[in-house]
């Protein structure tokens, strides 16, 4: 019976926490290019980056999680000018050219509590994007 | 042992073999329920990844009035085949999957790539997947991936 749980458990929850990752994965990718996009030296295009950041996940064709089920609630947005200190909420504009996006979520756990006594773990993607004069492109 | 013991020893045999069939038909099931969820959450996962990649690939092109139907067309057999322009003999990605199920909405400043009314053939049962997944990305100038 143990060994039939934690083949389900194998199947089934390993393979959703695939998906939502596939899932959140896709969203961190758009949005630091959306965040990336407004990013233009003024504080304005700070305020916009992170609004254009998170607008993925609203609307008609918002881009959810858990095999497209659930909106996307757990997105954090940083900034840098040289990709080692992030800030949140960098106080001068100046030169920020990168923006990262993490988006996490709790999957949830269902077969695999018979070995480790929790319902959810945490699934996270993360990426960053860079503009610069002639383009904005993904780097991680 | 006399004639009766002799017949109630052998009734119980034939009651461990229907119970043996019983749990083997629990078992069967069980493992086609488990095969089944997880085949999809595989095949969601594959579809993921395959319209991400439309959606980058849409948001690459560049802009016009409308959306150009080859580049549509490109998209669609790169959401399907995993290629623009793939050959012939070329299967799709997902069994199943045809390029009419791919749906493209261009905006002046995103791609959207969704799943329009596709099943995915999970052996006993089907997933409907109408609208997901779906995947937007901003239009952006240069770059890769």
């Amino acid at each position: 019976m143990t060994l039939l749980i934690g083949l389900a458990g194998l199947a089934i929850d390993i393979g959703r926490m695939y998906v939502i990752r596939a899932e959140l994965q896709s969203f961190t990718d758009a949005a630091a290019l959306s965040a990336a996009l407004e990013l233009n030296g003024t504080d304005a295009g700070i305020v916009r980056a992170r609004t254009g950041a998170g607008r993925l996940v609203d609307g008609p064709h918002a881009m959810r999680w858990d095999m497209g089920t659930q909106p996307i609630t757990n997105i954090a947005t940083a900034f840098s000018s040289d990709k080692t200190t992030w800030e949140e909420q960098p106080k001068k504009a100046g030169d920020y050219r990168f923006v990262r996006v993490v988006a996490s979520e709790q999957a949830p756990v269902i077969f695999l509590r018979i070995f480790q006594p929790l319902s959810s773990t945490t699934v996270a993607a993360s990426s960053v994007a860079a503009k610069t004069e002639q383009s904005t492109r993904l780097i991680q | 042992m006399t004639r009766r013991a002799q017949i109630t020893k052998n009734s119980e045999a034939g009651n461990a073999l229907i119970e043996f069939a019983g749990s083997l038909v629990l078992l069967a099931v069980m493992f086609a329920g488990i095969f089944e969820i997880g085949y999809s959450f595989y095949t969601y996962g594959e579809l993921v990844t395959a319209v991400r990649a439309g959606a980058r690939y849409a948001a690459l092109q560049p802009r016009s009035a409308g959306t150009d139907p080859t580049v549509a067309k490109a998209v669609r057999n790169l959401v399907v085949y995993g290629d623009p322009a793939p050959d012939s003999a070329t299967k799709p990605l997902v069994p199943g999957l045809t390029t009419d199920r791919v749906e493209l909405i261009n905006s002046p400043d995103a791609s959207t790539v969704s799943l329009r009314g596709f099943e995915v053939d999970a052996l006993f049962m089907k997933v409907k997947l109408d609208g997901r997944p779906t995947v937007t990305f901003p239009v952006t100038s240069g770059g890769s991936e």
